[in-house]
């Protein structure tokens, strides 16, 4: 577990100081996204200016919500850059690296790249936190675990996807498809939710349970709604590292795209 | 016995999913796909002895990289079994990868836009060497491989072969019992590739180090390996001496005479006369259809021969016999 | 002459992007998945406010005029463009490109406009019966839709001329991916691609209403959910100009990013 961390630390640290080596570029893609998420946000400002509150949903949770979601995003494309590549990576064989090491591959993968623009996620998510807690909306300790469960599940569920790539071959445009459906659900208050659209947002696309059930629970906080969280967390990664094993064994490592070549 | 690898019976097949041309094909093969069995690796068995650097050579799609693959625990077999350092790769990669190195010659695991010594901070992570070990090896690798002046340059400013050497450190530095090297000399200019092999020597030789290896480059099999296996079509075809290579891949050898007086008539099957002067002559032999010593002993009894020399075909050749001529057939 | 060489070159883009069919596949997957998500949040809005019209829309005025602004900017394929310029000017391939026979944002706009035609009738498609299941059919008229298809045109024309300025920027920036995005998000915005301009708080509307973003996606669906004839060549003309304005930026962006190149011998 520590030589775990040490690794994530190592990774970080290396990571930085290769952005560093282009400072401009890494400045530029921080506050693009910064001011990014910013207009994005801008379209709920203007939507409460006019109606006040949906469901029971104000501005404020919007605030709560936005940040949690860019800096679980944030965090989770920073420290674990290549949840998103994961699908290339194994198709174009690029796993025989890690496969060598003696560390866990799927936790090396992860952690071997990071996104700059990333880093612009997690300020802003930062940052919305920061003004959410300040107006008193933010119970800080549920915030931090939920932080902590938001990027587990985010990193999980794409990683999931991604490794549909051991059994499907071309799983790029899947990947895609289901991270983009995931952070668009993620971004709006869940009132307008309803029935089987509400079964898929806890099930295949789980933006309910990176979102709203935190806000929701951040609101009025419910153990038993609490447990679920935790226990699809929990079920999510198993599945996982049961996905990324059994996948293993069938791993091609890029043969079979040489011998279609 | 001291093994460092043993083989047995080793397997691999890929199942390459079949596409007719077209739309029609594409959702025919969504719907009921077809496979193709593709059988990489057939049955093959070979044995490499601790300390000893084995050449492992054949055509393109011989089934090299896919062997090498399952005996680092990158694939898993369809049958066979296999031991490296007596642990079973797929199994327990992890073990192994403690105590092996991989060098892909056109792969770096070096960062880019990083100096070479973060790289190696990196590594000593990964293996979890604790600091004092990893500075006195680190420092002695570094002495050995001169590459003292480079490891606070960032990789993308160094040339080449000061990358290579680089490569060669950062997988050297948890002291690997036994290194798989694919292409290691591959785009180097002459004097690197030179330097590279006198470096994998020393190693071999002080650190007691087995060395598997692949390529393609002549120089690297004639002045590195103890022993070459060849692989074809999935089978190991070959398995013996460098020096017993020549006779089983090339056929043709030259004998270049000298006569005390001219006259020189000889006709035999599979013997060709290449150039011929009044005192000196060049023959080609088919060594298939006519063993060389019956040649030479129907010229020394036909005619006054002052000097005869038998040439030894260069390596290149008969690599890039292995390489050209078997793959094609 | 002319026409034939980058009608040319529009077919070989078409006939590409046909081979990419899961690419246009998904990317009209994602245009049915955005829609979906406002119909659930519009049609919630109207009832647990008990609308019946918002600043002038009903519910399926609304829901088509989104139809229509998020094809708008969808299939105008407008990071692709800016990102492969960025790519041509950083790579030295627009260098290389200046002896050829051609222009190369002439090039550009032809590849553009064949990606285009292969995506828009996809994504309409998909994204107008997501919503004709929720709201039935669009309130337009013929005339409305002949109006809303010339303004489509000229909202792409547009999208492509800014797309690719900020590709060229790359003449002068290390980064122009984020100019990219905020650019973007202003269109989201201010550009009336989430929502009708008369949506927003009164100045911030008429500020909206004055810049080019608006050209890009208000102006085709507000022609589309029925307006009358002085607004639409309102819409229509204010589009000209913009057009105008950016051909000629783009134009002098071009020429200036090029001399550059031609000091510092490429």
């Amino acid at each position: 577990m520590t030589a775990a961390l040490r690794l994530v630390a190592v990774y970080c640290k290396l990571n930085l100081a290769a952005a560093m080596e282009y400072r401009t570029s890494f400045l530029a893609q921080c506050l693009g996204m910064v001011a990014n998420d910013a207009l994005l946000f801008f379209f709920w400002w203007i939507y409460f200016q006019r109606f006040r509150q949906v469901g029971g949903w104000t501005l404020l949770d919007l605030v709560s919500l936005y940040g949690l979601v860019a800096a679980a995003y944030g965090l989770a494309t920073v420290v674990f850059g290549n949840c998103n590549r994961l699908a290339t990576v194994i198709s174009e064989g690029q796993l025989d690296y890690y496969l060598t090491l003696p560390k866990n591959p799927l936790l090396h993968v992860l952690v071997s790249r990071s996104s700059l623009a990333g880093w612009g996620d997690l300020a802003f998510g930062l940052g919305a936190l920061a003004v959410a807690a300040w107006q008193g909306a933010l119970p800080i300790p549920l915030a931090v675990i939920f932080l902590v469960t938001s990027t587990a599940i985010a990193v999980g569920y794409t990683t999931l996807i991604g490794s549909l790539a051991f059994f499907i071959g071309n799983a790029e445009a899947a990947a895609f498809q289901a991270r983009d459906a995931m952070i668009n659900f993620s971004l709006y208050p869940s009132p307008i939710f309803q029935g089987w659209t509400k079964v898929m947002l806890l099930t295949i696309v789980p933006a309910g349970f990176i979102a709203h059930l935190p806000i929701e629970l951040m609101r009025t906080f419910d153990p038993w709604r609490m447990g679920l969280l935790l226990a699809f967390t929990a079920v999510l990664w198993a599945m996982v590292l049961i996905v990324f094993r059994m996948g293993l064994r069938r791993y091609e490592s890029g043969n079979l795209l040489t011998l279609r070549g | 016995m001291d093994e460092s690898v043993r083989v047995v019976g080793l397997r691999k097949v890929f199942q390459a999913k079949q596409k007719a041309p077209g739309l029609r094909g594409s959702l025919q093969a969504l719907v009921r796909p077809t496979y193709r069995e593709i059988e990489a690796v057939r049955c093959v068995d070979f044995a490499v002895a601790r300390g000893e650097i084995v050449g492992f050579i054949g055509p393109n799609g011989a089934g090299k990289s896919t062997t090498i693959k399952m005996l680092t625990g990158i694939l898993h077999p369809s049958d066979g079994t296999a031991q490296v350092l007596g642990l079973v790769p797929w199994q327990q990669r992890q073990q192994l990868a403690y105590r092996m190195g991989v060098v892909f010659g056109q792969r770096s695991q070096l960062w880019y836009h990083l100096p070479p010594i973060d790289s190696f901070e990196l590594l000593r992570a990964i293996y979890e060497l604790d600091r004092a070990t990893f500075q006195a090896r680190l420092a002695d690798l570094v002495e050995r491989f001169e590459i003292g002046p480079y490891i606070t340059t960032p990789v993308r400013k160094l040339s080449l072969g000061e990358r290579m050497r680089c490569e060669f450190v950062g997988c050297l530095l948890h002291r690997p019992e036994v290194l798989f090297l694919d292409e290691p000399t591959v785009g180097l200019d002459v004097v690197i590739k030179q330097r590279i092999r006198a470096l994998i020597r020393e190693m071999n030789a002080e650190d007691g180090t087995t060395i598997f290896l692949t390529s393609h480059d002549a120089g690297d099999v004639e002045s590195l390996c103890h022993r070459v296996i060849v692989i074809n079509e999935g089978s190991v075809i070959f398995d013996d001496r460098v020096g017993a290579l020549k006779g089983r891949f090339i056929h043709a050898r030259t004998i270049a005479l000298k006569l005390a007086e001219p006259g020189f008539a000889l006709d035999l099957p599979g013997v060709r006369v290449i150039s011929a002067a009044d005192y000196a002559v060049t023959l080609e032999v088919d060594t298939a259809i006519q063993p060389i010593d019956g040649v030479v002993g129907r010229i020394v009894a036909g005619c006054a021969v002052a000097d005869i020399t038998i040439e030894d075909p260069p390596m290149e050749q008969i690599i890039a016999a292995i390489y050209g001529e078997v793959g094609g057939g | 002459m002319i026409v034939a060489k980058y009608g040319a070159v529009w077919k070989v883009t078409l006939l590409g992007s046909l081979v990419y069919r899961g690419d246009v596949l998904i990317r009209s997957i994602s245009m049915g998945m955005i829609l979906f998500v406002f119909v659930q949040l519009w049609t919630t809005t109207f009832t647990l406010g008990a609308f019946q019209t918002i600043a002038g829309f009903d519910l399926r005025d609304l829901l088509w005029y989104l139809v229509i602004t998020e094809v708008a900017v969808l299939s105008a394929g407008s990071q692709g463009i800016s990102q492969r310029i960025d790519q041509d000017v950083k790579s030295g391939e627009l260098a290389r490109v200046l002896v050829r026979p051609y222009s190369y944002v002439a090039y550009q706009f032809a590849t553009s406009c064949g990606e285009t035609a292969v995506r828009l009738p996809l994504q309409a498609l998909l994204g107008g019966l997501v919503v004709w299941l929720a709201v039935g059919p669009p309130p337009a008229g013929p005339l409305a839709f002949v109006g809303a298809a010339v303004a489509l045109a000229l909202s792409l024309t547009l999208s492509f001329l800014i797309a690719a300025g900020i590709g060229l920027l790359a003449f002068w920036c290390e980064e122009t991916l984020p100019f990219y995005w905020i650019y973007q998000k202003l269109v989201f915005t201010l550009g009336g691609l989430f929502l009708p301009l008369e949506l927003l708080p009164s100045p911030l509307a008429d500020v909206a209403g004055k810049l080019p973003f608006a050209s890009i996606a208000y102006a085709p669906g507000r022609i589309f959910v029925g307006s009358s004839p002085e607004v639409a060549l309102t819409q229509l003309g204010s589009q000209l100009v913009w057009v105008g304005i950016a051909l000629a930026a783009v134009t002098l962006i071009y020429r200036r990013g090029v001399r550059k190149l031609n000091v510092h011998g490429g």
